[in-house]
């Protein structure tokens, strides 16, 4: 390709892929198939949500089963906001933005100080304290009933129409992929895949690992925290399922489906797992039962993921291949 | 002002306690020797209540189903740690808590698939019906047996770790896994021993649980969360020290369910991350 | 002038002292190797030096300030970088994305490039780390703390595990870098050591034994009775 050198850097299949898949997602509307549109939903907001996940588990190389909580922050501030402050789901959803940071910043302290395996004991513990006090909480959370009535009409917009609220979304989703692509490319995206790599040397390279990890949770919190919000504006109710250690696990799942050390592993993860759940729907029982199976085929044999393991079918032509579509 | 409530709480509280030890103290031995840390514990200590559960109710003999129920589970766990634990812990640790956290998700579905999704429970034994009173208040035969017994298994671990050679066989692989195995000790062998001492622990403390606990699903949630926190604030690995904040947690969450009860897993949640903010090796651990 | 100043420090590992009580001043332009048979505490001193270890004892003090309370990113960020014994890379990362890291700090392209060529490494740039063999592995390590600009650099056996040619080659790169920073070299190989240094430190058992010019602790009589009697 004729391009110059610096644009050169910044384009790759990732971002090839990304472009196609966004186009893709605008035109599903043409088709008037309103359940085509209601799975694109779903896919761009658990999209939202692994992709978040994988800035903490496949950059920075920590394991968070309390993923739940931030899923839920985001949540429960669009609902308490437009029920009780301000009654529009655009003004709802940015006001999440900063309780999510905030929230973040509060569980980094708390937890990034320890090792890894504390970090994930107690991100979960952390989450089931927030679950419970959503529980327990009746008067301000609707105990187990939760929330209901987020409103789609607003005082600014008005995202009733199924097609409004579709590209209210996509604009998000397409905000937050091109914006974690940035952060991918740049040099926090480096530094964040160097502390996954080898953290115990970044100390000697002038850099704080606290720091770094801080980052990378801030990130993954708030993008986490979004497409709660989304969600919680998408169903119109919000409940403290969203905040439960297994609803938590979901992105984490999704990020091993389509593999972790890829750039777009866990939207492919998200993909297929949102298609999975919709198309066996009467299993929902044993569902549960599905996705432990699936995490521990995951670990034990496939550990690359989807994208790994296509890799593996086409790799070895050229070192080349390897990299382009890894982070 | 009566303070009857508070010590009826307050002996609830130890049985609790004494309970939670049992199902924290698996979890520190799995992870001191085998460093793993074994998500699906509290998954193991319900199977125990339903294996416990079902012999009950076949033989209504309790103490076979009480040793039945210990010796299934701990073969549950001797044939997970074979056929999976065994083959990630050359992996990195975010694999092997993956993978213990996928068993813990199966298991919890595959006991409402065999024991349905109600809860079940067994009457205390005859023998123990009675009670003995406390300061004016009855505490049950049963309860002063599981107090008794999570005292006695404490007495007996330090006692055991300490003075046989199993012990120091399995203080050895704890200090220092590659120098044990130079020394001649089978770690391979001490890490199946010890996974299933601890899962038939678990098993010992969900046996125990059925006849004062209503046992179903959901249950090994929240024990699990419960566990965590006392391991993590006692400081991971720190026996003594479990057992010490065991029963300040069933005393405490017991005391609390009485005070504000609207708000008593929260504050104990709270008081734990407060404690972990300004002193992260635990009460017990050292840096 | 004084550029590191390390005081009565001591480090225990439960009852074992591994460092007991050291002190030694390093004044700028000097080029020092620490050697001792193995067990003698030199890289628990460079680790205490660099706070991958906290010390039981003592104060250190670089290019005027008290590092003893700092943690490494700060240590480092000041200008005293070290290397590991055991390569300690980014493996999943690229040559260049490794050499970038450091980058990111101070250098800039221009300087990984300069680098990069003064190593031999270009041909390696695009390869991830865990590809490369050991002796490149080593040549990176050194590459990446060139990078943060250091004024002292402390190496941990920089030769340790290499053949003959690459040796050579390092040998080469640090006597070139010698007018330029402070160096404090670890090493087990004499050859390397008297080819470097304008000064050695001898420790044993946690203490230093000898300090002085090459030749002289060359003919100091416990010195040869402990280290060099025993090569």
């Amino acid at each position: 390709m004729f391009l110059p050198p610096r644009l050169r850097v910044l384009i790759d299949g990732n971002i090839i892929a990304l472009l196609l898949f966004i186009g893709f997602l605008a035109v599903i509307p043409l088709s008037g198939h309103r359940f085509y549109m209601y799975i694109a939903v779903l896919i761009m907001i658990f999209g939202m949500f692994a992709m978040g996940y994988n800035i903490l588990f496949g950059y920075a190389g920590l394991l968070s089963f309390g993923h739940g909580l931030f899923f839920g922050v985001g949540a429960y501030s669009v609902a308490l906001f437009t029920l009780n402050v301000y009654r529009d789901p655009l003004v709802g959803v940015l006001f999440s933005i900063p309780i999510a940071l905030l929230t973040s910043i509060l569980v980094g302290v708390l937890t990034l100080k320890h090792g890894k395996v504390y970090f994930a004991i107690l991100t979960l513990a952390l989450s089931m304290i927030f679950w419970s006090a959503l529980v327990k909480l009746r008067w301000i959370t609707g105990g187990t009933d939760g929330l209901t009535g987020i409103p789609k009409r607003g005082v600014l917009v008005d995202l009733s129409a199924p097609t409004t609220f579709y590209y209210f979304i996509l604009v998000f989703f397409a905000a937050i992929m091109l914006g974690l692509y940035a952060l991918n490319k740049s040099r926090y995206g480096l530094l964040l895949r160097a502390l996954g790599a080898n953290e115990d040397r970044l100390p000697f390279l002038g850099y704080s690992t606290f720091t770094l990890r801080m980052i990378a949770l801030t990130v993954s919190g708030v993008v986490s925290a979004l497409a709660g919000s989304l969600y919680a504006v998408f169903y119109s109710v919000v409940t403290p399922d969203v905040a439960y250690w297994t609803f938590g696990a979901e992105p984490l799942v999704m990020s091993l489906i389509g593999g972790s050390s890829y750039f777009l592993g866990p939207l492919v993860g998200a993909l297929i797992f949102v298609s999975l759940t919709t198309a066996v729907a009467r299993f929902a029982e044993y569902w549960m039962l599905l996705l432990g199976a699936a995490l521990l085929a995951m670990v034990l044999f496939f550990r690359g993921g989807l994208l790994g393991f296509l890799e593996s079918l086409v790799g070895g032509l050229k070192l080349g291949v390897y990299r382009r579509w890894r982070f | 002002m009566d303070l009857t409530p508070f010590l009826v709480q307050a002996l609830t509280g130890l049985y609790k306690g004494s309970l939670y030890w049992i199902l924290a103290l698996g979890l520190i031995l799995i992870f001191g020797v085998v460093r793993v840390i074994n998500f699906a514990h509290a998954a193991f200590y319900v199977t125990g209540s339903y294996i416990m559960y079902t012999f009950y109710n076949h033989t209504g003999n309790f103490i076979i189903s009480l040793i039945m129920a210990m010796v299934l589970t701990g073969a549950l766990g001797v044939a997970l740690e074979v056929t999976v634990i065994r083959r990630v812990y050359k992996l990195e640790t975010i694999y092997q808590l993956l993978a213990t956290f996928g068993i813990a998700l199966i298991a919890n579905e595959a006991q409402k698939l065999i024991w349905g999704k109600g809860v079940v429970y067994i009457p205390i034994p005859e023998t123990l019906k009675g009670g003995v009173s406390v300061g004016g208040v009855i505490l049950n035969h049963y309860m002063t047996l599981i107090i008794v017994a999570g005292f006695l298994l404490f007495i007996a671990t330090i006692l055991f770790m300490n003075n046989t050679v199993t012990g120091l066989r399995i203080r050895a692989v704890w200090r220092d896994p590659v120098m044990s195995e130079a020394l001649g000790i089978n770690t391979k062998l001490t890490y199946t021993l010890v996974f299933f001492i601890g899962t038939a622990l678990a098993g010992l403390g969900g046996a125990l649980t059925v006849p004062l606990i209503s046992v179903g699903p959901g249950l090994a949630d929240y024990l699990i969360v419960t566990a965590f926190i006392i391991v993590v604030v006692a400081g991971l690995g720190s026996i003594t020290g479990a057992y010490i904040v065991s029963i300040l947690v069933g005393v405490f969450s017991s005391i609390l369910v009485l005070t504000i009860p609207e708000l008593d897993i929260v504050v104990l949640y709270m008081i734990a991350a407060l404690i972990l903010l300004f002193r992260p090796q635990g009460l017990f651990g050292e840096r | 002038m004084e550029i590191l100043r390390v005081e009565n420090v001591t480090k225990r590992f439960g009852g074992f002292v591994a460092v007991n009580n050291v002190s030694f001043t390093v004044n700028r332009g000097e080029t020092v190797a620490i050697i001792g048979p193995n067990g003698a505490g030199k890289t628990t001193l460079v680790n205490v030096i660099t706070k991958r270890l906290e010390p039981d004892g003592g104060s250190v003090f670089f290019d005027g300030f008290n590092i003893t309370r700092l943690p490494p990113h700060r240590i480092s960020k000041l200008g005293l970088i070290r290397t590991f014994q055991t390569v300690s890379l980014f493996p999943t990362l690229t040559v260049r994305e490794n050499l970038a890291l450091p980058g990111l700090n101070a250098g800039t392209t221009s300087d990984i490039k300069r680098i990069a060529g003064m190593l031999g490494l270009e041909e390696y740039m695009d390869i991830v780390v865990a590809k490369v063999p050991l002796g490149v592995q080593k040549l990176i390590e050194l590459g990446m703390s060139l990078l943060l600009k250091p004024k002292m650099l402390i190496l941990d056996e920089p030769v340790a595990g290499l053949g003959a040619e690459d040796r050579l080659n390092i040998v080469k790169v640090l006597s070139g870098l010698k007018s330029s920073l402070n160096l404090i070299i670890i090493e087990h190989d004499m050859d390397v050591v008297f080819a470097l240094v304008d000064r050695i430190i001898v420790m044993d058992k946690g203490s230093i034994i000898a300090d002085g010019k090459p030749e002289e602790v060359r003919e100091n009589k416990l010195v040869k009775e402990i280290y060099l009697g025993v090569e």
